[in-house]
């Protein structure tokens, strides 16, 4: 299909993008086996300059050093993770914390789930599930480096799961998604909006699986790394009529969720849903809403 | 676990995990009460709680354990240096002129961490050769690099 219809529609999205928007590297300190200070000094003996994220928690982008920073000493020590500075907000929307039992239903290769228990302290629990064999065995390793120690992972349909009478306290949908240019080169060449339109029927199918699992009170932070609304603002505008749901407010970088998507005029509450346009963030292109079950 | 009282017992440590035991394939893991409590489906089970190691013919511990291990008094402990340590790392022996410090006897068969600093890079078992003694990579952290780059294949 080529870029043209993709980078077209993202103009009339008010952002107009080039396609060779890239992200910068970023890393995450693993607060469970080490400190900022101890590993800003450790990597930076290494020449490795870290640059705390402003508005994340434990994220630096690290520039400089000798040897790649997924080869270091401190990399096989579980010192850090390397994730994409928008790919570690979520976390911080979801703010898990010590004791809750937590659900990440799309969790593989487990970047995120690592930093959900980072942030509980290893306490309480969280439940981690990914229908692709093939991609659990990157959480499992991803587990095992971070020091990981309170997360159960299954190989199962997050469509369709059933756990018995428990419900969550948290829940992470971080959905399969058509993705963005900025991490793939190759990505106008692979999608077209056909794609788009059958993520967004898997996406919604997950979102009603998560709310039947969401404690009264609960809280789902729904994302995804897609820039096409039809995975993002209309699965959020599905939600909001489909199924009895508030929405926070989610407050960082990036704009306000669009209102006003393909001719169509959306809940004035999908805006309180947040966008990172790559050309404001200097990241990849997400989306995060955060919903709540009253 | 057998295959953990052998390996422990090969490293002179005294240890014993906390939680439940539970094993999965060749993978035996130690699950705390708050992650028990939340299993529903062993069938699809993947992982759960701490990694101890895994059983191939023998014991390999898996990084948390060394972790722990490495910070005990009591274990068998070699140390190198960075240089060194990178070496072990990818795969490479240690040679006894390398070792600069060592805990424990270093005879043949008797098994050690290999410590840089405070940290554990993984283990090997004290052999001869050529009439020299060198210790024999076990396990490095760099099993890490190795197996992202097999899934990455």
């Amino acid at each position: 299909m080529g870029a043209g219809i993709f980078l077209k529609r993202y103009e009339t999205m008010g952002h107009e993008l080039t396609g060779r928007e890239r992200t910068r590297r970023a890393i995450r300190v693993n607060t469970l086996l080490a400190s900022r200070e101890e590993l800003e000094e450790k990597l930076s003996a290494r020449g490795v300059k870290l640059t705390p994220i402003p508005w994340l928690r434990d994220g630096f982008h690290a520039e400089g050093g000798e040897s790649s920073v997924g080869a270091s000493f401190e990399y096989l020590l579980g010192l850090y993770a390397i994730q994409e500075a928008a790919a570690q907000f979520p976390i911080e929307v979801l703010a898990p914390t010590a004791g809750e039992v937590v659900l990440d239903m799309c969790a593989a290769p487990g970047g995120k789930t690592a930093q959900a228990a980072a942030w509980m302290g290893n306490k309480g629990a969280i439940v981690a599930v990914d229908v692709k064999r093939d991609r659990l065995y990157a959480l499992e390793n991803n587990l095992e480096r971070l020091g990981v120690e309170n997360c159960v992972a299954y190989c199962a349909d997050a469509t369709s799961l059933d756990y018995g009478s428990e419900l969550f306290d948290k829940i992470l949908l971080d959905a399969p998604c058509s993705g963005n240019f900025v991490t793939d080169r190759e990505w106008f060449t692979k999608r077209d909006i056909g794609d788009v339109e059958k993520n967004s029927l898997v996406q919604r199918r997950l979102l009603g699986t998560a709310l039947g699992l969401l404690k009264p009170g609960g809280t789902l932070v729904y994302t995804t790394c897609s820039l096409e609304p039809e995975e993002d603002e209309l699965n959020v505008q599905w939600l909001l009529e489909n199924h009895d749901v508030k929405l926070s407010q989610v407050d960082g970088p990036g704009s306000p969720a669009l209102m006003e998507v393909l001719g169509r005029g959306l809940s004035p509450e999908v805006a309180k849903c947040r966008r990172f346009w790559p050309d404001e963030t200097g990241t990849q292109g997400f989306f995060v809403a955060k919903v709540v079950k009253p | 676990m057998r295959e953990l009282k052998d390996f422990l017992a090969s490293i002179g440590a005294v240890y014993e995990p906390g939680g439940m035991r539970m094993n999965l394939n060749d993978r035996r893991f130690a699950v705390g009460a708050d992650v028990a409590a939340h299993i529903r489906d062993r069938g699809r089970m993947v992982y759960a709680g701490k990694l101890l190691g895994r059983t191939r013919g023998e014991f390999i511990p898996s990084a948390g354990l060394l972790r722990e291990l490495g910070r005990m008094q009591g274990p068998n402990k070699v140390w190198v240096d960075e240089r060194v340590g990178w070496l072990f790392a990818c795969g490479r022996d240690v040679f006894g002129e390398s070792i600069t410090k060592s805990e424990g006897e270093l005879e043949e068969g008797a098994c050690f961490l290999v410590m840089m600093g405070d940290d554990c890079l993984g283990y090997g078992r004290v052999e001869t050769r050529g009439g020299k003694m060198l210790l024999k990579n076990l396990f490095d952290l760099g099993d890490f690099l190795r197996r992202e780059r097999g899934l990455e294949e």
